[in-house]
């Protein structure tokens, strides 16, 4: 097209499209920046929020040990700890799983079942600084018995010793036989019966930790977590 | 002035003079869009989150929210509420005010704690205008039934009333 001499514009030449190309892309390349560091600081404060959380669980749950509510002679604490992740999910709008394992725990060899502390055939005592008991019950309602819920199905008494912990078994009353374990370590087997094997023994182990309880928060999109084990004896 | 064979040299013409124009005025826009007010916007609410988190987490590591809980239980709720607020007017700067309420918002153990004692209702008002507000969430054992009840800090900038 031919331009009439009244006509006027601007002719972009060579090098003034060369710089303007550069200008756009760096404009491009800015806004990316920027959407890019929003979302960082957003991140961060989401990482602040999910560490807090965790940070403050793990207090709570070493409360919860050193003023007994998880030793008060009460079966079934591990509710505790799901009421504590309940909280902590209304309150923050974080995911919170925490998942106790206790180490002391019974197999109960006439019904097959594994009685663990914390649930609702364990209750455990704190009866002096360093001393607790864990009342076990063998019956099992999930195999179809009907437990006394008399809480005598073995009596442990746990004592820390320095490093260790020295259990011992008070007593057994009940015709069944358990095996008794401390974390993956069989201790005993054959406990009770008619003729209370075992009764009155005892053996040291080493550690002196009775209770793990693993905390793991998450912020509902998965981008940031606090995962830690809560260790208590 | 005109150029010998021998002498080289760069032409500026009116065309690339326009084009570095509309450079700059990108560049100038762009950092205009990135200028102050979005730093703020991004770094000043992280700032104020942090506030309310590491004052929550002083009152722990001090004791003072072991006194406030234990006096709650007591049934001194004023005393509770007077401790509470000095401390937590100690721990955060003068520009950033705050709002206290330990229990769930329909049946509180505590709340209302503000600032400065009484003007209760100008601090709400302070609270509800907020630009922008912060929140700490805590959770704690509540003695003598030793249930969980939570811990709520709400913090904003602002002036004092």
């Amino acid at each position: 097209m031919r331009l009439k001499e009244e006509q006027r514009g601007f002719v972009l030449s060579g090098i003034a499209l060369l710089l303007v190309l550069p200008a756009m892309l760096l404009a491009a390349s800015c806004f990316r920046i920027i959407e890019t560091g929003g979302e960082a600081v957003s991140l961060q404060a989401t990482a602040d929020k999910v560490f807090y959380t965790g940070d403050d669980i793990e207090r709570i749950i070493n409360d919860m040990w050193d003023e007994n509510l998880l030793a008060n002679n009460e079966s079934n604490v591990n509710v505790k700890f799901d009421e504590l992740a309940d909280n902590y999910r209304v309150i923050t709008g974080l995911l919170v799983d925490l998942t106790p394992s206790w180490k002391l725990w019974i197999h109960v060899e006439n019904n097959g079942a594994d009685h663990y502390a914390g649930t609702k055939y364990c209750k455990v005592e704190h009866v002096a600084p360093e001393n607790w008991r864990y009342y076990f019950e063998d019956l099992d309602e999930e195999e179809g018995e009907t437990p006394d819920w008399d809480y005598d199905e073995p009596i442990l008494l746990v004592e820390k010793i320095g490093s260790k912990l020295r259990i011992t078994i008070e007593d057994y009353t009940s015709p069944y036989y358990s095996d008794i374990y401390y974390s993956g370590q069989l201790l005993w087997s054959d406990v009770g019966g008619t003729g209370k094997n075992h009764v009155g023994e005892n053996i040291e182990v080493d550690g002196v930790l009775q209770l793990e309880v693993s905390v793991y928060v998450r912020d509902p999109r998965g981008a940031t977590r606090y995962s830690s084990t809560v260790e208590l004896g | 002035m005109s150029f010998r064979r021998d002498r080289r040299g760069f032409i500026f013409s009116l065309d690339a003079t326009l084009a570095m124009l509309v450079v700059l005025i990108v560049m100038t826009g762009v950092a205009r869009v990135a200028g102050p007010e979005l730093t703020y916007g991004q770094h000043g609410y992280l700032r104020l989150e942090r506030y309310a988190n590491d004052a929550l987490e002083v009152m722990e590591l001090t004791g003072a929210m072991d006194i406030i809980e234990n006096l709650l239980a007591q049934g001194e709720i004023s005393e509770a509420g007077n401790l509470a607020e000095n401390v937590l007017r100690k721990i955060l700067p003068g520009e950033v005010q705050f709002r206290l309420r330990i229990g769930v918002e329909n049946n509180p153990r505590l709340d209302n704690v503000y600032p400065s004692a009484g003007k209760h209702a100008e601090w709400r008002a302070a609270f509800e205008n907020a630009a922008e507000i912060a929140v700490a969430a805590r959770v704690s054992i509540f003695p003598p039934e030793n249930v969980f009840d939570s811990i709520t800090l709400y913090v904003w900038r602002g002036a004092e009333i």
